[in-house]
């Protein structure tokens, strides 16, 4: 019989496994045409798919993977975790010494905000209208200084694309980037634990 | 001389016992042993009560901690779950309790006011062991005896359940 500790982390260790799965096979389909990145990101998780139970069944669990791609489906929320009803005001990045920010809205229903927030001041880029813009980070120090933080603030007003590039004040390279956020429903069960869960996955990262 | 007489008269009743029948003095032993009997007897039935309690309460206070634990490990996986901003379509962990401990059945009880699961037998022993969980817990008091329970989540109200399985 699978101890308590064992069914909960399995179970943990397969939502993160999944994620970070979901979020390569889109990345590295998306250099493909859109039909074929389609493709080839569903031929990808259908191999992941199959090897999943696999390896859970060496633990005597029965897992099971469902996922979604993103044909027919709305670019993602502006919200933390992409959903609309997420949270709409929270930290994108901390700590930033460089950045370049990409927003690319889609739809929106009220006001979006960027917040770039130093210890003292707080500068604030504000949306109204669907579009692509940019921030440079030239745009971002003739306002502000580093070290920074990125806010969005109202992100469920809005949807779309967005994507921050640069480097922290420690020197390390980040990139944060949402498109769509995709639906993947997980399985698992042992002789003690069984679950059913949905959990809304943002790609690219 | 009347004092002499008097005298040898008092040794005469001292030396006789003609005056307790054989019948009474049986009855007398008899009854003295029965009482000393009985009162050592209740005096032992007492004490193994005691040790029963004891002892129940002893393992009322491994079970429940035990439980408590489970209830954390539910409690973490949900908090997980929600944490990726998931829907938990369903989910139940599985724990398993005696039907009888000494003989003796016994009731269960999660309780939300004071977050505390209560383990009380007939008999009086009673132990309540604290837990702490993030989310909230629907009150709910078992009798034992279906030795197999399940935490499970409600989605609609975001509390943990207990039901018996």
């Amino acid at each position: 019989m699978a101890g308590s500790d064992e069914s909960k982390t399995d179970m943990v260790n397969m939502l993160q496994m999944t994620q970070d799965e979901i979020r390569n096979a889109y990345r590295n389909s998306t250099t493909l045409e859109e039909d074929d990145a389609i493709n080839n990101f569903n031929i990808h998780m259908r191999e992941f798919g199959n090897y999943l139970p696999l390896i859970y069944s060496v633990h005597g669990e029965v897992v099971t993977m469902t996922w979604e791609d993103w044909n027919d489906k709305e670019y993602a929320y502006f919200t933390d975790n992409g959903v609309i009803n997420g949270e709409s005001n929270w930290i994108v990045a901390e700590i930033i010494q460089n950045s370049t920010i990409m927003v690319n809205i889609t739809n929106i229903s009220g006001p979006l905000n960027v917040n770039i927030i130093n210890a003292t001041k707080t500068w604030q880029k504000n949306f109204s209208f669907s579009g692509m813009s940019i921030i440079s980070d030239d745009d971002i120090k003739a306002n502000i200084n580093p070290p920074y933080s990125i806010k969005f603030i109202n992100g469920s007003n809005a949807n779309g694309k967005y994507s921050v590039t640069g480097n922290t004040a420690y020197g390390r390279n980040f990139i944060y980037a949402r498109d769509y956020v995709l639906n993947t429903t997980i399985t698992f069960s042992n002789s003690k634990t069984s679950a059913n869960v949905t959990v809304p996955i943002s790609v690219p990262w | 001389m009347k004092n002499t007489k008097f005298m040898k008269g008092m040794k005469d009743l001292l030396g006789n016992d003609d005056a307790v029948a054989v019948s009474v003095g049986f009855i007398l032993m008899f009854g003295i042993t029965v009482l000393v009997f009985a009162t050592l007897t209740l005096s032992f039935y007492d004490l193994s009560r005691q040790s029963e309690k004891t002892a129940m309460r002893n393992t009322f206070e491994i079970m429940g901690q035990r439980v408590a634990i489970e209830m954390t490990v539910a409690d973490s996986m949900v908090n997980y779950i929600n944490s990726f901003g998931g829907t938990i379509n369903s989910i139940e962990y599985e724990f398993t309790l005696p039907a009888s401990i000494a003989t003796n059945t016994y009731s269960i009880n999660f309780t939300n006011s004071t977050n505390d699961i209560v383990l009380e037998s007939d008999n009086g022993a009673r132990v309540a062991i604290p837990f702490n969980i993030s989310n909230n817990i629907s009150e709910i008091e078992f009798y034992s005896g279906a030795e197999i329970y399940k935490f499970g989540y409600n989605k609609n109200y975001g509390n943990i359940n207990v039901e018996e399985r």
